[in-house]
């Protein structure tokens, strides 16, 4: 495989893609929905961390009878991050979209906001993807060979650029930019 | 202490005349419209190649090239024979850009192509006409943007040590010594560099929060233009 951040921008192209197909109007529908859900496992990431260690996992390893095991847990523990992303984006694909009212813009200045919208999109929804797992230790990717994580230079200045590291101290700023979304969704 | 406060209102005072010159173009950039301003951002590009990068020796060589070739054809009056006798000599004749010129000329041509971007969108004869409704832009954000890039190009560029942020370590010395102390200058970048630190820092963010915040202001602009 090759660096991580080559994987991390193909998937940010590919959001790229998707908005060009779409059209920012819609692809903003999206926006606010990744906004929401990151604002909720950033803040209430640690007590959902807690509470799924110290509860769930326990009874569930125990009514399955395996043993506990930090890699697993931590394993599931990026999985149910991921997966609450996943879902989000695949809702908001899925069926009645989310979106904005007015005409998306022609021409250049059309292609250049969505180009911009699908980058932000594809930051918010891969950033995130890839600081669940770094902040996991990518449980098993290394063990089963997936993944070498001898970072390049590249690699480690952007990881200080994914949206959950940046937001850990501030969530409310996720929350004020996703009310303002909504109130201009809404507001014709 | 006082070294520190100094350079942090230096900082400041540099940082504000930077914002000065980007909310300056910005409005240029804005009110001439996108297309406008990419132009001039292309042409800015292929002027700072020409005057700093590789594309400078293509075109001083071009330009020779031309030149003595026009020379020959008119010492010549156009007669293939005499061009072809004078053509023998032509490493002995001077070019038009010499070693010691090309300096001056390459940051001339920067300049010419600089300002060819900005009024290649307003001429109103021939071509430019055409070229002038090819290119008419509805003022926008995105106009403004780019229009802000373009100063900053420029700035960073034409001035890259105008704004000084260490202005203690030339003290004591006469301007003329300072100004060619590279210690005491600082490049337009690291201004803005420490400018951005201390904005974020005046918001309790760290800089990249900050960029963050400003890219999601741009989300709100197209969200509020897309109602």
């Amino acid at each position: 495989m090759g660096p991580i951040e080559v994987l991390w921008g193909t998937v940010v192209l590919f959001f790229v893609m998707i908005t060009l197909v779409r059209g920012y109007t819609r692809e903003l529908g999206i926006t606010i929905l990744l906004l929401l859900v990151l604002f909720v496992e950033v803040y209430f990431g640690q007590q959902i961390e807690t509470i799924l260690k110290t509860k769930v996992f326990t009874q569930v390893f125990k009514l399955l009878n395996v043993q506990q095991n930090d890699e697993l847990q931590r394993l599931l523990l990026a999985l149910i991050f991921q997966s609450a992303l996943i879902l989000v984006l695949y809702l908001g694909y899925e069926g009645r979209t989310l979106s904005f009212p007015g005409a998306p813009a022609k021409g250049l200045e059309g292609f250049l906001l969505n180009v911009f919208i699908g980058v932000v999109n594809g930051w918010l929804f891969a950033g995130s993807i890839w600081y669940y797992m770094d902040k996991y230790g990518y449980p098993y990717l290394t063990k089963w060979g997936l993944l070498k994580t001898e970072w390049t230079k590249t690699a480690e200045a952007l990881m200080k650029f994914m949206p959950p590291k940046l937001f850990e101290g501030r969530p409310e700023v996720l929350a004020a930019f996703a009310a303002i979304l909504i109130f201009l969704s809404i507001r014709r | 202490m006082l070294l520190q406060e100094a350079q942090k209102t230096s900082t400041w005072q540099g940082l504000i005349t930077l914002l000065l010159f980007l909310a300056a173009f910005g409005y240029l950039g804005w009110k001439r419209g996108y297309r406008r301003e990419l132009v001039t951002l292309v042409a800015i590009f292929i002027g700072h190649r020409i005057w700093t990068g590789s594309l400078g020796d293509t075109f001083v060589k071009w330009v020779n090239q031309f030149y003595l070739m026009g020379r020959i054809a008119l010492e010549a009056r156009f007669d293939l024979g005499k061009m072809m006798e004078l053509a023998q000599k032509i490493n002995d004749m001077e070019k038009l850009i010499t070693p010691e010129r090309k300096e001056p000329v390459l940051f001339f041509t920067f300049l010419g192509l600089v300002l060819l971007g900005y009024g290649i969108g307003h001429a109103k004869c021939c071509l430019g006409t055409m070229l002038r409704k090819l290119l008419d832009a509805p003022p926008s954000l995105i106009g403004g943007l780019f229009g802000a890039l373009n100063g900053y190009l420029i700035v960073i560029w034409l001035f890259p040590t105008l704004f000084s942020i260490l202005p203690g370590a030339g003290a004591g010395q006469p301007v003329a010594a300072r100004a060619v102390e590279p210690a005491a200058q600082a490049t337009t970048r690291d201004v803005l560099a420490e400018g951005i630190k201390e904005l974020a820092a005046l918001f309790g963010l760290d800089p990249a929060q900050l960029l963050v915040v400003i890219v999601g202001l741009i989300v709100l602009w197209i969200a509020w233009r897309s109602r």
